[in-house]
């Protein structure tokens, strides 16, 4: 026996920590994914534009590197006629800087909100599969089966196409198509937990066979499903852009960093590439945050 | 900031097309770029309505008459004399008032691409193939209608007896014709000139009918138009390309350009990067910034006209709370007129002060013009009952301002501004881009779109008393395409006065009466006429602009 197995949970309170000072990787990744989150709160409110309000000046450039001090300090005493655009403008007039850092309300939301209700559906189905073996569970793993197989974005594009083009309807798309993967990580762990010995001892002890699924078998067969949660939030954001820059997203000018990227792409051959690289940047950082937070936590979940 | 590498992005995607996008073969060719190629080649089916349908009709077909040129433009483009009709497979003509015949002497010696001659058993042959109303879009019997050719009247959907030509299209020998019209009508010439009535070989046509086909819809839907066009169809595969090749027995001498390449590039950058690698030769359907950023390109002009080609605010009469004049009038006195000319189009479009194309005769400059006026706007709002556009949310979606989402690199930036600029008066205007197939549907055949951007419709018809016969008289008096569902009972009775009024100062007189009721009842509101452009090679010459805007490629040579 190692001094790790040894180690009660007080140790690895204490240990904690430490391991976070090392993995410098999940100090990268926890604070975008905090910057994103404070954006989706206060992104409009912070922003210099109105995000869906069009601006006089169209495609200007954003400031070169030496005008950004002189900006800066006419923004602070406020000489300035109107505020920087600190990255540019759109064909439309659009501050990019203002919809860059208002996109994550409804990023975030739409992730948030599909990967909740996929986590939701799918542990409670999972647990089902896992506890109860019989006709039902498993017509319900082939149909989960048959939904993994086909491919993520295009059965997005058509969900969203026959259900028409809104908000709503891509949280239900995308729960549809993340449930399955929960499904099958709650049904591994939970058929993994429901041998052991507790979950005799809870039967034993007289309790239903409902009680010891929801009540003993379920808290201990979490952690996959909210360790994929973060993973799965950044592809999420990342399936959202994607469906609104082929135009099966949201509409425009919802401050979108997808359907910026789209709005944008034309206007590359024009030699602007501000209107679509902001937002590129920021959708791939966001992305490798909750990315890296996810890995952090699957490391520490495996004990590496 | 500076551009990123100018020209460093165009080059790599130019590198990258040019190993999908081949050069014709031959020196005398061209290759033309365009958003897409014809879906279908039959004016009376279902693809006649898409303007790169009818590119390939007006190059493969051949019309009755034509428009006399009035010589170039500023930017060297030619335009048409609408004052002046010149005979094309007619030779020469008479018509005779009191009969209301026109007879009609035939071009002998035309030869078609199958080598068939024409006569005028073409003529009846097309006309009789109209009158049927066989295909999915009746447009041959529509213009035959709006010239007054007797017979053609809307019975023909009723009754199947009445579908079948009579002596009301004649032929007298081989080579004259004549057709009776059942009132005075001055459209009769204009129409003749429309594609939606060009000649088919009619030989060619019944061999390729069936039993049940027998007007070969099929085969002009799918396969080829048979006519004496100066070009013949070479090969054709639909959403990739279509290649014409020159008819070197073309009545007015075989045409410069011996073979045409029209391919299908969906992406307008994607037509500008080819073109300025100089592997195209033409491209049309470009953004106005792309035209703006080519005037300069080495090898490549860019040149248009305003010609037809418009935008407009189209307010659904039936759907509330638009069924208020004063709440349009509100909309029309918030629309950013000046942002749109300026950041939408780049200067590449003027004010439209009508509802009828500016240069079309008839059209008249009319005293109700609405002006952007915010504080206008919003009296007239507040006496409408929504002051600040309280109570507008009540209307749910009616202002969802519709557009094509295809279009969204063009009518984007117009569509934002409006939504700003009517948003700080109080309507509560959100953004509804659809597909053009769901649009058009809602437009022509529901008729249901509430509030909506178009930039598609076109007169082709040059005249204003077509233009208000197609838009804005009610479908029972014989409207067409009236999208907003406008209804007014004088416009209706002043236009059938006008349609057969014989003359020109009086009915010019009853058409601008009739504008003056579309634009105080703001029936559609007008923004912007804008140009019609192409991109295209500096030693190509000959660009000629036609009112359907198709280019036809006879007319082009190379240095």
């Amino acid at each position: 026996m190692s001094a790790a197995d040894l180690m009660g949970p007080t140790d690895e309170a204490t240990t904690l920590p430490r391991r976070k000072k090392r993995d410098w990787l999940f100090g990268i990744g926890l604070t975008i994914v905090v910057v994103v989150v404070i954006l989706a709160a206060i992104g409009p409110w912070i922003a210099p534009y109105d995000p869906t309000a069009v601006t006089p000046r169209i495609v200007e450039p954003p400031p070169s590197l030496g005008e950004i001090p002189g900006l800066l300090w006419g923004s602070i005493t406020g000489t300035l006629e109107h505020p920087p655009h600190w990255m540019g403008t759109d064909a439309s007039g659009f501050d990019i800087f203002s919809r860059v850092i208002s996109a994550p309300r409804i990023d975030l939301s739409i992730a948030l909100a599909a990967n909740g209700l996929s986590l939701l559906v799918g542990v409670l189905l999972g647990l089902l599969a896992g506890y109860y073996r019989n006709v039902a569970t498993g017509l319900l793993m082939r149909v989960s089966d048959v939904l993994q197989s086909f491919p993520v974005f295009i059965s997005a594009m058509i969900l969203v196409a026959l259900a028409g083009r809104s908000t709503v309807n891509i949280i239900i798309a995308l729960a549809l198509l993340y449930t399955p993967i929960y499904i099958r990580l709650t049904r591994a762990e939970v058929m993994s937990q429901k041998v052991r010995g507790y979950v005799e001892a809870a039967r034993a002890m007289g309790n239903p066979e409902l009680t010891v699924a929801l009540r003993h078998v379920l808290p201990n067969s979490l952690a996959p499903a909210l360790i994929q949660a973060s993973v799965t939030i950044g592809f999420a954001i990342l399936l959202t852009a994607g469906l609104s820059f082929v135009g099966a997203g949201v509409r425009p000018p919802t401050p979108e960093w997808g359907l910026m990227i789209s709005t944008g792409a034309n206007q590359i051959i024009l030699g602007e590439w501000w209107p679509s690289v902001f937002p590129g940047i920021a959708i791939s950082l966001t992305v490798f945050g909750f990315a890296v937070l996810g890995n952090a936590l699957e490391r520490r979940y495996d004990g590496g | 900031m500076p551009r990123l590498v100018p020209g460093l992005v165009p080059a790599l995607a130019a590198s990258a097309l040019a190993l999908t996008v081949a050069l014709p073969a031959a020196a005398q060719s061209l290759l033309f770029l365009a958003e897409d190629v014809p879906a279908g080649l039959n004016y009376d089916g279902p693809a006649a309505a898409i303007p790169t349908s009818q590119t390939g009709m007006v190059n493969l077909m051949e019309p009755l008459f034509g428009y006399a040129s009035a010589g170039e433009n500023e930017d060297g483009i030619i335009v048409p004399n609408f004052d002046e009709f010149e005979g094309r497979l007619v030779e020469s003509w008479d018509y005779d008032p009191d009969t209301l015949t026109w007879t009609l002497n035939l071009r002998q010696g035309v030869m078609g691409c199958n080598g068939a001659e024409f006569t005028a058993d073409d003529v009846v042959y097309t006309f009789a193939r109209a009158k049927s109303v066989s295909g999915a879009a009746p447009i041959g019997w529509f213009l035959s209608n709006v010239a007054s050719i007797d017979g053609f009247t809307p019975d023909v959907f009723g009754d199947e007896a009445a579908r079948e030509l009579g002596d009301e299209v004649v032929a007298l020998d081989d080579y004259t014709v004549q057709i009776r019209q059942s009132e005075p009508n001055a459209l009769f010439l204009p129409v003749m000139t429309i594609f939606g009535l060009h000649i088919f070989d009619a030989e060619e046509m019944n061999a390729n009918a069936t039993d049940d086909d027998p007007w070969a819809h099929d085969y002009t839907n799918n396969v080829n138009v048979p006519s004496f066009g100066p070009y013949c169809l070479e090969s054709w595969t639909k959403n990739e390309e279509i290649v014409f090749t020159a008819n070197p027995d073309y009545y007015l001498g075989a045409p410069a350009i011996e073979r045409v390449v029209m391919r299908r590039v969906p992406q307008s950058s994607n037509r500008v990067v080819v073109l300025q690698t100089g592997q195209a030769q033409l491209a049309q359907a470009l953004t106005p910034r792309e035209y703006d950023s080519l005037r300069d390109a080495a090898g490549v002009a860019v040149g248009g006209v305003t010609g037809n080609e418009n935008l407009f605010v189209h307010m659904n009469f039936d759907v509330p709370p638009f069924d208020n004049p004063l709440v349009r009038q509100a909309v029309a006195h918030a629309m950013p007129y000046d942002q749109i000319i300026a950041n939408g189009y780049f200067g590449q479009a003027e004010r439209w002060p009508g509802v009828v194309p500016s240069g079309y005769p008839g059209f008249h400059l009319s005293d109700n013009q609405y002006d952007q006026d915010p504080d206008r706007a919003a009296e007239l709002l507040a006496e409408a009952g929504y002051p600040n556009g309280e109570g507008l949310d009540a209307y749910g979606d009616a202002f969802a301002l519709t557009y094509v989402a295809e279009k969204e690199s063009t009518l984007g930036p117009i569509v934002n501004a409006i939504q700003t600029a009517l948003r700080e008066v109080g309507f509560p205007v959100t953004l509804n881009p659809i597909p053009q197939t769901q649009y058009g549907d809602r437009q022509l055949v529901q008729r249901d779109l509430p509030f909506a951007v178009n930039d598609q419709e076109k007169p082709i018809g040059v005249d204003a008393g077509y233009a208000i016969q197609l838009f804005f008289v009610s479908p029972e008096a014989g409207g067409l395409n009236n999208m907003v569902n406008y209804r007014n009972e004088d416009v209706d009775a002043t236009w059938a006065l006008a349609r057969i009024e014989p003359d020109t100062d009086t009915r010019n007189a009853q058409v601008a009466e009739i504008q003056d009721q579309l634009m105080a009842d703001v029936a559609w509101l007008p923004v912007v006429e804008y140009r019609t452009q192409w991109a295209f090679a500096d030693d190509l010459n000959g660009m000629r602009w036609h009112p359907d805007n198709s280019v036809r490629f006879y007319d082009l040579s190379f240095e």
